[in-house]
């Protein structure tokens, strides 16, 4: 029983980044239109920006991350005023590719500035662990944790109470008619995609020093981040939440219950069964099917 | 785009014969084994992205591609090492097997588009992966299967691969042109540039979909069978991500939907990562921004872009020389539009009537239009529905419904905004939904029909928002709308391509004739999507009738025409009852609807409130007080 409450918390920690990814990738989607396939590399190259941040520098570490997301929104963002905006038009396979390259482009680049050699940042946080009831939890465990919700609590009251929230909502439901309303819905794309993009970064920054920082490490969450946002349904908020905590309990148990070995096949049949049973997704609504 | 229309084929074959014959004698001349085993690399991405593109033309991007290259492998592989199966038939059972997945995959996947679609192939082809990595006891997982036997004991050295492969890719793409220049081609090209408007003329997305995903999962089967054995080492490596997007670079990159495209694509991205060698550590980094930049800047595909650079150089060149036969400007076309004298000569009458058929034969739709129909008896009723409901949730958008159509007649569907006419009609069509009751057509019953079994039935309808295919010629809409009564089959296809082509010329005619009879004969040549819209209006009309309806629906053909527009398009519908095709009218426009209609149905809130002549319905109380509003005792009263 300890066991298994262990491996549920351990779930929901990875459920809760799995939710942070889905989150962005799934208000990029249902906004722009565009799968993008770089979001794990805006993850991986926060880890490394902290890493060189925090190793170097000597900032704390709650500091450094927020110095590397803020690093990522603005790479993001003038990727997206080079890349997507003049491909705007043209059909979904055309952004997907250009996005595919960007991932290649980054991934590799990482590998050439930082060599492919696994780094550990250390923990910036005590070791010792702390005891609540029978299950143990180290404190930066406790800080992934509560940071996740936060940044997901933030966004959501960011969406729903300010103003360009509002005027990402409503480009989300009817691009033609947000424009028409008076909403940039250039700013609006290249907002969004920074946005989505920062949260990724909160995302690889917050697990960097709980494991290693390698280049290829984006590409298994972009992977990932597909499986919550299709299961989630594409374009919903609460969708990509509960998707990527389910995704994440379901990996930590099946791997610790089932077998190890089909750990990362978990996403892709949750993948295959949602979109069998249930095209739209657990919380999407409208049908995109054919 | 679609297919050469002048006799330029010639120098294209030439060319084609001379690529080969430079393939055959490459290997003696170059003797570099390096570039013979490159050249092989090369062959086996023609083949997959070839294969990958064929899902590409019905307008469906797959991230599974390498799933049925891998399942091919296996499947080879396995056989011949353990149960010393010969290389042939382990071939034959790669592809067989692979097809079989495809299968299985497309029913499962086919009715899913763009991102979900994407996704869930991309979760099939890890899933693949990740049981070829730990069913070891099958596949000796991340060990792999050694020492795979050669096709055969002669074959030593790159030689006889590079030949056989040589062989595939000459086969594949062969049988891929021969494809794509008949029904099956035309079909995919509908369904590639708008389904919906496919569907309505009869083609089956489903239908071809699944086939473009048996011939694509056959194709990688086989080249994964190939792989197999050139390499004669297998691991779960086949099964990556990267080799799916190598391969759809190749496809995209090169010019997706084109055949030429994926060959050079093929070539183009086996070369340069070779050639970026020396970039070292660069060398992925340069990759992904090479094609991040043909993405920006070639969004349609290398292949597509160079061939339009050439045709605007051989334009430029003809342009110095004056213009014998100009396109007119739209002003005296519109002229000629509307002073027009139509005369419906008998080929015209043929085209509509179908009878432009193969002495008889099976190839076309022969016994169902026009002529036909006019035999019939005008009182007999052609669609009958009884009881129709359509619920969306609480909303009953058409409410017990009760409707006749008569063969031969001009029926109207009028009522206020939100009457429940678009919904009526795509209840009938098969668009929408129906809650309850029964329409009949001819005695059959049609509920549980698709848009385009209902079409190649003969029930054929044009859609409220104009819907054309935009980026192919006007002539080419009406021979793509022809496409959904034609019944070629993949062997007509592949194997006889004298009666391809005997349908094409068919379909062409058909579409002449309409051309003349709407009136855009001068428009033939131009891009859909450059019409004025008025004519595009009119095209519509020419495409549901090229494929040759029984019962044609409009669904509000007049929104946005010009009065001088709209008499045409009276004169024309008269002009299509006349020539034995019963029509249904959706529609605002009184003078329409007024000028043309045999009977009128009036509905309002989802019900069934009038029926009758047009007389009869201009003097109904209750249509009135529909579109008026009923007058109150105690409102001011304006006329005063």
């Amino acid at each position: 029983m300890v066991g298994f409450l262990q491996h549920l918390l351990n779930g929901l920690l990875i459920g809760g980044i799995y939710a942070l990814m889905g989150i962005g990738l799934t208000l990029i989607f249902g906004v722009m239109n565009v799968v993008n396939f770089a979001h794990g590399q805006f993850y991986m190259l926060a880890a490394f920006a902290v890493y060189t941040i925090f190793t170097l520098t000597g900032v704390p570490y709650p500091m450094a991350l927020i110095i590397s997301a803020l690093l990522v929104a603005l790479l993001a963002a003038i990727i997206e005023r080079l890349l997507l905006k003049p491909i705007r038009n043209e059909p979904i396979d055309v952004s997907m590719l250009a996005t595919i390259g960007l991932s290649i482009f980054l991934a590799n680049m990482a590998q050439i500035i930082w060599d492919p050699t696994p780094k550990d940042i250390g923990l910036p946080f005590s070791l010792l662990g702390i005891q609540v009831g029978p299950i143990s939890l180290t404190p930066i465990r406790v800080f992934v944790l509560v940071s996740a919700l936060l940044i997901i609590v933030a966004s959501h009251l960011f969406l729903q109470r300010t103003k360009v929230g509002k005027a990402i909502r409503a480009t989300f439901q009817d691009r033609e008619a947000a424009a028409l309303m008076g909403v940039n819905t250039d700013f609006i794309n290249t907002f969004t995609f920074s946005w989505g993009a920062g949260i990724a970064a909160l995302a690889g920054g917050l697990l960097a020093p709980i494991f290693q920082v390698f280049p290829t490490m984006g590409a298994i969450v972009t992977a990932k981040s597909f499986a919550v946002v299709i299961v989630g349904g594409l374009g919903s908020f609460p969708g990509a939440i509960l998707a990527g905590l389910l995704l994440g309990v379901a990996e930590s148990l099946g791997a610790a219950y089932i077998s190890s070995g089909y750990r990362d096949a978990i996403a892709f049949i949750l993948i295959i069964v949602v979109l069998l049973l249930r095209p739209t997704g657990l919380l999407g609504k409208e049908g995109r099917v054919g | 785009m679609t297919r050469p229309k002048e006799p330029v084929i010639r120098p294209i074959q030439y060319s084609i014969l001379v690529v080969l014959a430079a393939a055959l004698i490459a290997p003696q001349v170059v003797d570099d084994q390096f570039v013979v085993r490159l050249a092989i690399q090369a062959g086996v991405f023609i083949l997959l992205a070839s294969a990958h593109n064929l899902l590409m033309k019905v307008g469906l991007l797959s991230l599974g591609p390498v799933a049925f290259y891998g399942l091919g492998a296996y499947v080879s592989a396995i056989l011949t090492t353990r149960y010393e199966v010969s290389f042939l038939p382990a071939f034959l059972a790669a592809g067989i097997a692979a097809t079989v997945a495809g299968w299985i995959i497309g029913r499962l996947t086919l009715r899913l588009r763009t991102a979900y679609f994407v996704l869930v192939t991309l979760g099939f082809a890890e899933c693949f992966r990740l049981v070829a990595l730990n069913w070891i006891e099958v596949t000796n997982g991340p060990m792999g299967i050694a020492a795979i036997p050669p096709p055969a004991p002669w074959f030593t050295g790159y030689l006889p691969y590079y030949y056989f492969i040589l062989l595939l890719v000459a086969l594949v793409l062969f049988g891929l042109y021969c494809i794509e220049h008949s029904t099956i081609g035309r079909g995919m090209l509908a369904l590639r540039e708008n389904e919906m408007l496919a569907q309505s003329v009869g083609i089956s997305s489903f239908r071809y979909m699944m086939l473009a995903a048996l011939l694509s999962s056959f194709i990688m089967g086989l080249a994964g069978s190939f792989y197999a054995h050139f390499f004669q080492f297998l691991g779960p490596e086949i099964l990556v991500f990267d080799l799916t997007i190598t391969i759809v670079v190749m496809v995209i990159a090169g010019g997706r939907a084109t055949l030429a495209g994926p060959v050079l694509g093929a070539i183009l991205f086996t070369v340069l990562p070779e050639l970026l060698r020396t970039a070292q550590e660069w060398r992925m980094a340069i990759f992904g921004l090479l094609l991040m930049i043909i993405m920006l800047f070639m969004p349609d595909g290398i292949f597509p872009t160079l061939n339009r650079l050439a045709l605007r150089l051989i334009r430029d060149r003809l342009q110095r020389r004056p213009q014998t036969d100009a396109i007119s400007t739209p002003d005296s076309e519109l002229q000629v539009l509307t002073e027009r004298k139509l005369t419906l000569n008998n080929e015209l009458h043929k085209a509509l009537s179908g009878a432009f058929v193969t002495n008889g034969s099976h190839l076309s739709r022969s016994n169902h239009v026009g002529s036909r129909v006019r035999l019939r008896d005008r009182s007999e009723s052609l669609l009958v529905s009884k009881d129709l409901c359509v619920y969306f949730g609480g909303v009953h958008a058409v409410e017990r419904i009760d409707l006749e159509v008569k063969a031969g007649e001009v029926l109207a569907i009028i009522g206020p905004n939100g009457a429940g006419k678009t919904t009526m009609l795509n209840a009938i069509t098969g668009f929408g939904p129906i809650t309850s009751g029964k329409i009949w057509y001819q005695d059959k019953i049609l509920n549980k029909l698709q848009p385009d079994e209902l079409a190649r039935q003969g029930i054929v309808r044009t859609f409220q928002q104009t819907s054309l295919f935009l980026k192919v010629s006007v002539r080419d809409n009406l021979v793509l709308a022809h496409t959904g009564s034609e019944q070629a089959t993949l062997y007509t296809s592949l194997f006889r391509r004298d009666l391809s082509r005997q349908i094409q010329q068919e379909a062409e005619v058909v579409a002449d004739c309409i051309l003349e009879f709407i009136g855009l004969k001068s428009y033939g040549a131009l891009r859909a999507g450059k019409l004025p819209y008025g004519s595009q209006r009119l095209l519509e009309l020419g495409i549901a009738l090229a494929s040759q309806p029984q019962l044609l629906l409009l669904d509000e053909p007049a929104a946005g025409l010009n009065p001088a527009e709209v008499n045409d398009l009276i004169s024309l519908i008269g002009w299509i009852r006349d020539e034995g095709i019963t029509v249904v009218l959706v529609e605002h426009d009184m003078k329409l609807v007024m000028g043309i209609s045999d009977r009128v149905v009036v509905l309002d809130d989802g019900k069934k409130i009038a029926e009758g002549s047009p007389d009869e319905i201009r003097t109904d109380d209750r249509v009135i007080e529909a579109y008026l509003g009923k007058r109150s005792e105690h409102a001011p009263n304006i006329e005063s």
